[in-house]
């Protein structure tokens, strides 16, 4: 089957500075048909860049989405980010992980909201400061 | 009757020749006319709009729809001897999706209660995007504009372009012996 053909953008959070908690990286489009809401597209990240200022010391980023707890569900393997580097990941290294919002039947620890978060951790304590910016392809119509 | 293909997959061409007649539906049946002249609109800056300045808005809201009357662009002149018709395509250039309404409350692409749009996916499957042909005729029968935001943000811009022919036209005061037959135009009712 080929590819299906999508529209390449920024998240829509723009450029993030961590705060420590789970942050929007970009929301999922939504539409009602009928008074249901459902996800009117999906994406895949494409490109995820950060950079790590040196005071804070190695950190990780874990990006995934926010499940009806909330709590975040990892959907890509944690990044090792350096201190006083930047970096990036692109479509070659990352996997099409599509976000999509799951169905309110869903059990609630896998009705994902279908946005994507990233949070940042130093030795695994939450962390802020690190710049995080993501490109995404996003299907649908 | 000449068939005009306006909608066959492929880059905007005219749908008849100079000298040529239009049956054109308009008012409620078709009306012929002899086209004088011809020119180009190609697509260009001037040609774009932007539905959030025609608002005079700060942007347009995450799932928030801007409607206009699109005179600057789409506004064909003329007098009733000579009338102006429009024949343009369109996309968006920002994410967002374009609705058309001529008379202003006449939705155009549409099923029984459905309205299609333009989106930055419609030249995915139309790559000249001939599906999203439309003709305005005549004089206040502009065409009015929706552009909708699908993001779950606000964006600062909804910006449309276009691009077709022009042509000035003659009424006729009886069908001619031949004449294409356009399927569409402004006030289809």
């Amino acid at each position: 089957m080929a590819d299906r053909i999508g529209i390449r953008k920024g998240g829509n959070a723009g450029l993030v500075t961590t705060t420590g908690g789970n942050d929007l990286l970009h929301t999922q489009a939504l539409t009602t048909v009928q008074t249901v809401t459902f996800p009117a597209r999906t994406f895949v990240i494409r490109k995820v860049m950060w950079y790590v200022p040196a005071a804070l010391g190695n950190v990780t980023l874990d990006i995934g989405t926010l499940n009806a707890v909330p709590a975040l569900v990892p959907l890509l393997p944690t990044i090792l980010c350096l201190a006083g580097f930047d970096g990036e990941l692109g479509e070659a290294e990352l996997p099409a992980v599509e976000f999509i919002a799951a169905s309110l039947l869903a059990a609630a620890a896998v009705r994902f909201d279908g946005n994507a978060y990233v949070l940042s951790q130093a030795a695994g304590v939450p962390v802020a400061g690190v710049l995080v910016a993501v490109e995404i392809e996003e299907y649908g119509a | 009757m000449e068939i005009s293909g306006i909608y066959d997959s492929g880059p905007i061409s005219p749908v008849a020749k100079i000298h040529e007649n239009l049956g054109i539906l308009t008012e409620g049946k078709y009306r012929y006319f002899n086209i004088s002249y011809i020119e180009g609109l190609p697509r260009s800056r001037p040609f774009i709009i932007d539905m959030v300045a025609l608002n005079n808005a700060a942007n347009i809201g995450a799932y928030a729809q801007l409607n206009a009357q699109v005179v600057t662009a789409i506004s064909p002149g003329g007098s009733d001897k000579m009338k102006e018709f429009l024949h343009l395509r369109w996309e968006p250039l920002d994410d967002v999706e374009g609705f058309l309404f001529e008379l202003n409350n006449q939705g155009r692409y549409s099923a029984a209660g459905v309205f299609a749009s333009v989106t930055r996916f419609s030249r995915a499957q139309d790559p000249f995007l001939a599906a999203t042909t439309f003709f305005v005729m005549g004089v206040d029968k502009d065409a009015t504009i929706g552009a909708y935001n699908p993001n779950a943000v606000a964006l600062p811009r909804a910006r449309f372009v276009f691009w077709g022919y022009r042509y000035l036209v003659s009424p006729l005061d009886a069908k001619p012996a031949v004449a294409t037959e356009l399927p569409a135009t402004s006030a289809v009712y």
